[in-house]
């Protein structure tokens, strides 16, 4: 059974009630008989924080630059990109788009952990902007 | 990208935003861009092309504007993060022992630093108990967990194996199954973070599942065992607490992660009639390892079952290479990696038969080939783009080059041991298997050591 604080209280109203005379009523609330403090260990493990970035210069406008369209392969990202990829024919006639898939999912794709690491400097060599759409 | 000089946009929903913006900061660009998506919308529209279309229309203006204003000092010169002061303990009072251990829990709570179970109080002097168990210091670094990094010291490590209960002997298998889910090569991100319930295995193969009691029978997944409960307990709280995750805010299981107290601890079966894992690894008869996989939700395959109906081994062969020939329609990734659970009797019948179990790893993988001219053009192609980019483990690609051409097979497992066997459970029992496509690898072997309890891993 747990017990708080009070729980006692009943059995011990004689003692209360006698020590409350003595001492003239005049110590207000008194601590519990039976306190217990127990210091516990935190179980966070520390973060080291990597360095801090900027992010990279906005392009003034989009004239005879690249926009990488790329998406990860998760439903409907293409739908977005497909939306994306005629507005921006339409109203930046002068960008040029490039459509790319992240390779891990790509269909018969490989099982390799790190299969996507050469696709960012890859699309990056050949873009100047990207819009990326994670889809979740 | 950006990290590469390009400027861009993230396009993402409320529903993860929180999640975005943590990521953000973890990888240093706290001040990425996104364009935000109402969840509500977007999961309705992503069905169909002309409703994204109209959502992406909507929100057009915002992508244009996130690639062209310019930056303000903050996004290009943020603030730098500085290391968190964690406290070393925290004090509780309570007017009894039993309201101060429910006070720890109800504070650990508050501070995301438990799972919802009541815990025992990591005191110094329980910590100190916990840490008798290994010969490890305990200032050591055992590796950092997704997707927070924090890092795992033995001594973190003690704090949260006291909380989960466990016992100083279980100590070298917990820091061990922490080393492989820590090991870079080993996706922790993907389990821990995504939408699916996806969560790890943890296995013990050597004697130290026997020494501590561990259950590799009848009912291994269950309950009623401290070790495989204690041991999973642990493990489940250093991931949250070095990898700081919490539901829906960086932890995105939709339902939540099947198993999420214990996961599914067990051992292997010490009366396996073929060699353990471990000695199958490379290690000796009297070590022990610790194997962690993923589990992803929803591929636990049941196939035999002693005590429902007859089954003979070869049947259960035919059920192992039918579900790991058929899962692979259910991903845009070709290839597998997988775990067979086989129970014993069954392993008893192939030894008898003559077959080792790598015999059985290879007639599995051999049976669950594809026919080349059973795979559509659009995946034939991607597989030769995937092979041409080096996407597939450089060993095997001869292999699928010689399989993709008329009158070969294909197969859909890229080595025999990416069929894992692992002998368990109870005579009545199953053999079932999980896994399927996904990040490589699925499986970390680590060696238990600094044991100074036990006669095994030390």
């Amino acid at each position: 059974m747990v017990k708080g604080c009070g729980d006692d209280m009943t059995q011990r109203i004689g003692f209360l009630l006698m020590t409350f005379f003595l001492a003239g009523g005049v110590f207000g609330e008194r601590p519990c008989a039976a306190q217990v403090t127990l210091e516990v260990l935190n179980p966070l493990g520390e973060i080291i924080p990597p360095p801090t970035l900027g992010i990279s210069p906005r392009l003034p406008d989009f004239s005879n630059k690249t926009i990488a369209l790329m998406d990860n392969w998760k439903s409907g990202g293409v739908y977005l990109q497909d939306r994306f990829h005629a507005l921006l024919k339409q109203r930046f006639p002068e960008a040029k788009i490039l459509r790319t898939t992240k390779p891990q999912g790509r269909e018969g794709g490989g099982r390799l952990i790190y299969s996507a690491e050469g696709w960012y400097p890859e699309v990056a060599s050949s873009a100047d902007a990207f819009i990326y759409t994670i889809a979740d | 990208m950006e990290k590469l000089g390009k400027p861009g946009v993230l396009i993402t929903t409320d529903q993860f935003l929180h999640d975005a913006k943590l990521a953000a900061e973890d990888v240093g660009m706290p001040s990425l861009r996104m364009v935000v998506l109402p969840a509500r919308e977007w999961y309705r529209s992503r069905i169909d092309a002309k409703m994204s279309g109209d959502l992406a229309q909507k929100y057009f203006d915002q992508v244009v504007d996130a690639l062209t204003r310019p930056l303000t000092k903050e996004e290009a010169n943020p603030k730098p993060r500085t290391k968190e002061a964690l406290p070393e303990s925290f004090s509780v009072t309570a007017g009894s022992w039993d309201m101060a251990v429910d006070t720890v829990t109800q504070l650990f709570m508050e501070k995301r630093m438990s799972d919802g179970l009541p815990v025992v109080p990591p005191t110094k002097k329980a910590v100190d108990w916990m840490l008798a168990g290994t010969s490890r210091r305990p200032d050591e670094v055992i590796g950092t967990l997704p997707p927070r990094r924090g890092t795992a010291t033995v001594k973190k490590i003690a704090v949260n194996a006291v909380m989960a209960g466990a016992r100083p002997e279980y100590m070298p298998a917990i820091i061990a199954a922490v080393e492989g889910l820590s090991d870079p090569k080993f996706d922790g991100t993907w389990w821990r973070m995504s939408t699916s319930s996806s969560f790890p295995a943890i296995v013990v193969s050597g004697p130290l599942g026997q020494e501590l009691k561990m259950n590799s029978g009848m009912g291994l997944l269950g309950y009623g065992f401290r070790a495989n409960a204690a041991i999973g307990r642990a493990v489940q709280l250093i991931t949250l607490n070095m990898g700081q995750t919490w539901p829906d805010v960086n932890d995105m299981a939709a339902t939540g992660r099947l198993n999420s107290y214990t996961f599914w601890t067990f051992a292997e079966d010490p009366e396996s009639p073929w060699e353990s894992y471990a000695v199958e690894k490379g290690y000796r008869p009297e070590d022990s390892v610790l194997m962690t996989a993923v589990v992803p939700a929803g591929t636990m395959h049941l196939i035999g079952g002693g005590a429902v109906a007859p089954w003979t081994e070869q049947g259960i062969l035919d059920g192992v290479i039918r579900q790991i020939s058929n899962i692979r329609g259910m991903s845009a990734i070709w290839t597998g990696v997988w775990t067979v659970v086989m129970h014993p009797e069954c392993a008893r019948r192939l030894k008898e038969k003559g077959m080792s179990k790598k015999d059985v790893q290879k007639y599995l993988w051999e049976e669950s080939r594809v026919p080349y001219e059973k795979i559509d053009k659009s995946t034939l192609k991607a597989i030769n783009e995937c092979l041409d980019a080096g996407e597939f483990m450089p060993g095997t690609v001869p292999v699928f080059r010689e399989a993709l051409k008329p009158g070969g097979k294909v197969p859909v497992v890229q080595t025999p041991d990416h069929i894992d066997i692992i002998v368990a459970g109870g005579t009545a029992g199953y053999t079932w298997l999980f896994g399927g496509p996904g990040p490589n690898p699925h499986h970390s072997v680590k060696k238990v050591t600094g044991a100074t309890l036990t006669k095994s891993g030390r």
